[in-house]
């Protein structure tokens, strides 16, 4: 009796000793729900402050700010890979090509379009040259 | 400012670990996939602050608050994270705020101890008040240990 308290007791505390893993939290991609963490952060505060320092006229970045960005990124993350791999046509890998199409497919995904751009293959890159070619034709 | 082009990086084991958890198990994710995502995020740490900084100085104010950050998510058309955010920042201010009472409880203890200390007598009036303030902050921190307790008993 004592022995089975104890191991209850020490396992509870490995739980709430790592705080990716608290007792409340079911791992979204199995619910399906985009984020089910309360209030806990996976990505680095102070990496993403410089991210964010790094842009132009940004002076001080507000703790509420700084978190609710991180945990922003975390949730977008999330929405990526799932949507990412949703219309993937092999659902057991998640490839660049998966990426890339559902980065040109969604609208508001735009911004995106040249940190992940669309791959050709190099028979039709040569065709796109070959245009390029053709089109200035006399100008050289 | 000369920043190393890894600093502005997300790591990529954290990454990898949010991909994971969003993937049914034993689904590969290509490297190069999993480089693209950290690229992703990156960039969208980028826009989503350009765009919350740029609200900000249409109102004349210098720092980027929560509601800019919002009203920047809603323009960027990801409303979806709206809601989900609301709730996690909630839960975040109560737990800083609890963390914050917490550290006052214990400083007023500790404040109180050493009066004691310093009063020097033992049977003190004093003393009563004293055990009541750190009954009251050893009770806030048993707090967290309810779960823990239970099981004890």
């Amino acid at each position: 009796m004592k022995w089975s308290n104890h191991t209850q007791i020490s396992r509870l505390e490995t739980e709430m000793a790592s705080p990716s893993k608290s007792p409340t939290t079911q791992s979204p991609g199995k619910s399906g729900r985009l984020s089910s963490q309360p209030s806990e952060l996976m990505l680095p505060t102070q990496r993403v402050k410089m991210i964010m320092k790094s842009c132009p006229d940004v002076e001080t970045v507000p703790q509420e700010s700084l978190y609710l960005i991180t945990k922003a990124t975390e949730l977008f993350i999330q929405y990526l890979t799932q949507q990412a791999h949703s219309q993937a046509t092999d659902t057991s890998s998640l490839r660049y090509d998966d990426l890339a199409t559902v980065v040109h497919s969604l609208d508001h995904l735009e911004f995106l379009r040249e940190t992940i751009p669309q791959k050709i293959t190099w028979a039709e890159a040569q065709k796109l040259m070959e245009q390029y070619d053709n089109k200035f034709e006399g100008f050289h | 400012m000369a920043e190393r082009p890894e600093d502005l990086n997300l790591p990529n084991a954290v990454i990898t670990r949010i991909i994971k958890d969003m993937l049914p198990e034993g689904v590969a994710v290509a490297k190069e996939a999993r480089s693209a995502i950290a690229r992703a995020a990156s960039v969208f740490v980028l826009f989503a602050t350009s765009s919350a900084n740029n609200l900000a100085q249409k109102h004349k104010k210098k720092t980027v608050s929560a509601q800019d950050t919002f009203l920047a998510l809603k323009e960027m058309e990801f409303d979806k994270f709206i809601e989900p955010l609301q709730e996690s920042l909630e839960v975040y201010k109560r737990s800083q705020q609890n963390k914050k009472e917490q550290k006052e409880a214990k400083a007023k203890a500790k404040k109180a101890e050493e009066a004691d200390k310093n009063s020097g007598s033992v049977e003190d009036n004093s003393e009563d008040g004293d055990v009541s303030n750190t009954m009251e902050a050893s009770l806030t921190t048993d707090k967290e240990n309810d779960d823990v307790m239970e099981i004890a008993e």
